[in-house]
C-alpha cells in the first residue's frame, strides 16, 4: 500500500498491529499446553484472553475508519513466532523449555509495546482522541503481560532452569 | 535444532539471537541515514549505528570467552522485521511520512534488543553470572537511551511534519489542510 499521508501510515500501522495479534491468538494456546509451569500456563492462557480483547478493540477502530483490518500480513510477527515454535519443539529440560518460552513471548510483548506506542504517537498528532483511547488499553495490557513475564522469570522459571541444571550435573 | 538442556545453552542462544539482532542494525541503517530529511533523525540513526557496531563487538567477545560461536545464527524475527522495513521503506514516499515510517521500523527492532538485553541479564543473574550480566545492563542502558530519542524526534518533529504530507505550502501556511480523512467515502 502507498503511504503518501500520515493517515496512511496510521492505517498501515493497525493493519499490521491486527495481522500480529490474530497470529498471537493462533500460537498462544500451543504455549498453554507447552509450559510445564503452571503459572506460566496460567499467565499465557490469561494472555490469550486479553489478546481476544484487543482484536476486538482494533476491529472497533476499523470500523470507525470505515477501512477493512485485512490486507496485510505482518512479517515481523511471523518471524518471531516461528522462533517461539521452534523453542517448542525443541528437546531439553522442562524449566529450561519454560525459560525459553518466556524468552520468545517477551520478544512478542516487546515488538508490540513498540508497535503500539509508535500508532499512539501518530494518532495523538492526527487528533484521533478515540483511536489513542483504544489503543492505550491495548498497550497498557501488554506492558502488564511483559511484567508478568519478566516477574516469573525472576521468582521461579530462570531459576529452576538453573536448579535443574546443577541437579542433572550431580547425578 | 538447539538442544535446552542447560540454562546455559540458552543463554548462548540468546547471546546469538542478540548479536544477530545487533548485526542487523547495523547492516540497514546507513540506508536509512541517507534516506532520512529530518536531520535530528539521521544523527540519532548514526549514534545507533555506532551503538550497535559497539554492541556486535561486545557480544562476539562475550561469546568467545563462552567458547560459543556468533556466526551460525539466522533469526526468524529479525528476517521478518527486516523484510517490513525492505517493503515499507524503499519506495517513492514523500519524504515527511518516510521518516515516520523509518522510527517505527527501527523502534520495533530497538525494542527487539531491549528484550534481548534484559533476558539475559535475568538469566545472567539466575546464574550469578555478573561477566555476562554487567556488559549486558551496559548495553541495555544505551539502547533505552536511543529508544527514548527515537520516540521525542517522532513525537516533536517527525510526526507532525508527516502529517502535513499532501498539504499545499499556501494552506500549510494558513493552517487548513489538516482535518482527517475520511476513509468512508
Amino acid at each position: 500500500m502507498s503511504l503518501n499521508t500520515l493517515q496512511d501510515l496510521l492505517v498501515a500501522q493497525l493493519k499490521d498491529i491486527y495481522s500480529a495479534e490474530k497470529q498471537i491468538t493462533h500460537a498462544l494456546p500451543k504455549m498453554v499446553k507447552t509450559a510445564a509451569n503452571k503459572s506460566l500456563a496460567e499467565a499465557f492462557s490469561s494472555h490469550l484472553t486479553e489478546t481476544e480483547g484487543q482484536i476486538a478493540r482494533l476491529e472497533e477502530i476499523f470500523q470507525y475508519l470505515g477501512v477493512s483490518p485485512r490486507g496485510k500480513k505482518c512479517h515481523g510477527m511471523e518471524g518471531l513466532l516461528s522462533e517461539g515454535a521452534e523453542t517448542m519443539e525443541e528437546e531439553g529440560e522442562p524449566p529450561v523449555i519454560d525459560a525459553g518460552l518466556i524468552t520468545d513471548a517477551r520478544r512478542v510483548e516487546h515488538y508490540e509495546i513498540a508497535a503500539y506506542n509508535s500508532t499512539i504517537a501518530i494518532a495523538d498528532v492526527l487528533g484521533e482522541g478515540n483511536i489513542v483511547k483504544l489503543l492505550n488499553q491495548n498497550l497498557e495490557e501488554e506492558k502488564a503481560a511483559d511484567e508478568k513475564l519478566t516477574e516469573l522469570a525472576r521468582t521461579e522459571v530462570n531459576r529452576d532452569a538453573f536448579t535443574s541444571a546443577v541437579a542433572a550435573q550431580d547425578n | 535444532m538447539i538442544s535446552l538442556v542447560s540454562i546455559r545453552d540458552l543463554q548462548a542462544e540468546q547471546l546469538r539471537e542478540l548479536h544477530e539482532c545487533e548485526g542487523q542494525i547495523v547492516r540497514i541503517v546507513p540506508g536509512m541515514i541517507h534516506l532520512a530529511w529530518h536531520q535530528s533523525l539521521a544523527g540519532a540513526l548514526e549514534s545507533l549505528h555506532d551503538m550497535a557496531s559497539r554492541h556486535v563487538a561486545r557480544l562476539t567477545t562475550l561469546l568467545s570467552a563462552s567458547s560459543h560461536d556468533a556466526s551460525d545464527q539466522v533469526n526468524a524475527a529479525v528476517d521478518g522485521m527486516v523484510a517490513e522495513i525492505a517493503g515499507s521503506l524503499w519506495t517513492e514516499e514523500p519524504h515527511e511520512v518516510l521518516d515516520a515510517a523509518m522510527v517505527i521500523e527501527l523502534r520495533r527492532l530497538v525494542h527487539l534488543t531491549m528484550a534481548g538485553c534484559t533476558t539475559l541479564i535475568a538469566l545472567a543473574e539466575a546464574m550469578n553470572d555478573m561477566a555476562v550480566a554487567r556488559p549486558v545492563r551496559e548495553m541495555l542502558e544505551e539502547v533505552i537511551d536511543v529508544e527514548h530519542q527515537l520516540a521525542l524526534i517522532a513525537r516533536n518533529e517527525v510526526n507532525p511534519d508527516g502529517a502535513l504530507a499532501g498539504v499545499p505550502d499556501e494552506a500549510r501556511r494558513l493552517g487548513v489542510g489538516l482535518e482527517w480523512t475520511d476513509f468512508s467515502t
